[in-house]
């Protein structure tokens, strides 16, 4: 178990460096390390430390931030098939950026983050109380789905209706893009993303517990309305968060939480590290891919990420049917 | 360590669940709560854990409270199983068993031998590293007991323990909740089975429509004319034939030769 936890901390280290040699600005490894230090030039500075680390680091707190998302909601709706993106909370949180971006009189990059993480927090609860009225796990997905796209439909509409210069580039903010990630909107949006983080890692063994169900939870001494409530909107925040930096990414909770626990189980404590580290290699691995195979042509990441996790969705889905 | 129910009235709406409900529980007997679906078994045995807020009347254990108990407190004094355990997470037998330890901060080699003490007591040994998703619903119902033992306090509650289960293991239940009975602990539980109640419960509630409409021995409480008025459906008890206590049978007395 602690050689996969720790391989899988090589790896990121690995992408990390991998990442900072990729781009479409054709930079030695030489230039790339003075860049990196303040030896480079100017352009080369600029290219390195605000074009690609950004990214790289926007890239690892996103995904911590949809990895945790999917592990959070996955316990507390008992429900692996739930993540922030299926259950329309990356497409709420994407409706309150736009809204942000409308309302705002100043660049000040709090702003969208900020109404970003509410709008996240809100749609996330709202998911929360619709959850009450769905018997099923693919009713819950179901009720998550059509939200997304009440959100997306709202969103083109004011995307369309308003055209605002501020507003987001359409097919990037709905694909979702780490092209646009910049140091004041990493900053804020880390340091959300960090501190919903910590509200999940606190909550690891409550998560365990919840999976018997509430009572049961609670009759262990868990507060259930309390963790489930912490839970949910520290999810709501990280997607918020994660959507003002990068826009709307796909199945990221999906796969990383998929894999964390065909390697390390299902004990919270364990996986909650591992989940973050996965959604963190998912990311950057489909960042690098989009750098290295199509050069010059940003091709979204929500493209990349939605390729991989939605025939991994119909894979469980037909699963779970089969089992039945 | 006494349980006791006073005037416990429950309302959902303008919908009365319980009505000045009464129930005292004793320490070394198994307190069973019988009557037909929709009595408001379940409910009455939330209300005993503390899962369920009513909206009038007062839970005591050994005369304090249940609302003036922390939380953690309480659950280092009553465990609870539900009828309807949620598998969805691939938890092993093992670890959901082990989850009964939450409560407590004792140390990892007498948590370990308690879990491993009630996994072998609920014959789980064989399944222990199996995901508790894949389980039967009887093997799933012997972790959810193993995991009321592993927890070891002084108040166990359990809706429909034996639901499930085949005649060996549910005898194997019953036989390990009587035992824990037996070592001084205060047993209730909402049973389906009359036989089961018969079998082992010192002391029964019978409820129908929210309402406690008879407490007491067994003999007291199982009789021909209140279950066949409670079910609606004849019912005839009769004294066992091979061991002390009542048996309970649905159906119409015997025509006379």
């Amino acid at each position: 178990m602690i050689a996969r936890q720790i391989t899988l901390y090589l790896v990121l280290a690995l992408l990390v460096v991998v990442s900072l040699f990729v781009g479409a600005a054709d930079l030695s490894p030489t230039e790339v390390w003075e860049g990196l230090f303040g030896n480079g030039d100017t352009i080369t500075s600029a290219v390195v430390t605000g074009i690609r680390l950004p990214r790289v680091l926007g890239g690892i707190s996103l995904g911590v931030a949809l990895g945790l998302g999917g592990l959070g909601l996955q316990a507390t709706f008992r429900n692996k098939l739930a993540e922030p993106y299926l259950l329309g909370i990356s497409s709420g949180a994407g409706l309150g950026l736009v809204v942000g971006a409308l309302l705002q009189t100043s660049d000040v990059p709090f702003v969208p983050v900020v109404s970003t993480a509410i709008t996240g927090v809100l749609t996330a609860l709202l998911i929360r109380r619709l959850g009450h009225f769905t018997t099923s796990s693919d009713g819950l997905v179901l009720t998550g789905v059509a939200l997304n796209f009440v959100f997306l439909a709202w969103t083109l509409i004011l995307i369309f209706a308003v055209d605002s210069p501020r507003l987001p580039t359409f097919v990037y903010f709905v694909f979702g893009s780490l092209a646009t990630v910049t140091w004041p909107i990493l900053w804020i949006a880390a340091f959300l993303i960090a501190g919903a983080a910590v509200v999940i890692v606190r909550k690891a063994r409550a998560l365990d517990l919840l999976s018997l169900g509430d009572d049961e939870a609670s009759s262990l001494g868990i507060d259930v309305p309390k963790v489930v409530t912490a839970v949910i909107v520290a999810t709501g925040v990280a997607t918020g968060a994660s959507v003002a930096m990068a826009g709307v990414v796909g199945f990221v909770g999906l796969v990383a939480s998929l894999v964390g626990r065909q390697l390390f189980g299902s004990s919270h404590r364990v996986l909650i590290p591992a989940t973050a580290t996965i959604g963190a290699i998912f990311v950057l691995v489909s960042d690098t891919l989009i750098r290295g195979l199509f050069g010059q042509v940003e091709v979204p990441l929500g493209v990349v990420t939605a390729a991989i996790g939605g025939p991994l969705l119909v894979t469980i889905l037909l699963r779970a049917r089969l089992a039945r | 360590m006494s349980l006791r129910a006073r005037s416990v009235t429950v309302r959902i709406g303008d919908v009365g669940i319980l009505e000045e409900v009464d129930l005292d529980a004793g320490a070394g007997v198994i307190t069973g709560i019988i009557g037909p679906n929709g009595a408001g078994k379940s409910t009455l045995l939330r209300v005993l854990a503390g899962l369920q807020k009513s909206s009038a009347g007062v839970v005591t254990v050994n005369g304090r409270a249940i609302g003036d108990i922390p939380w953690a407190e309480m659950a280092r004094l009553r465990a609870f199983m539900s009828p309807h355990p949620a598998r969805s997470i691939d938890f092993s037998v093992r670890e959901v068993v082990a989850m009964g330890r939450h409560p407590w901060t004792s140390t990892r080699q007498e948590s370990d031998a308690l879990v491993d003490r009630s996994i072998q007591e609920m014959d789980l040994g064989q399944l222990a590293n199996q995901s508790y998703s894949t389980l039967s619903t009887g093997e799933a119902r012997r972790t959810q007991v193993a995991r009321l033992l592993a927890q070891e306090v002084p108040v166990m509650l359990a809706d429909e323990p034996v639901s499930g289960l085949d005649i060996g293991y549910s005898e194997m239940v019953l036989g390990a909740l009587r035992a824990a009975a037996n070592r001084g602990g205060t047993v209730v539980c909402v049973f389906h089975d009359l036989n089961a109640a018969a079998r082992v419960a010192g002391h029964l509630a019978l409820m129908s429509r929210g309402r406690v409409v008879a407490a007491g021995q067994p003999d007291e409480v199982l009789t021909d004319s209140l279950l066949t008025e409670v079910y609606r459906y004849p019912v005839r008890v009769f004294d066992h034939p091979h061991r002390p206590g009542l048996a309970v049978l649905a159906g119409e007395q015997p025509e006379s030769p």
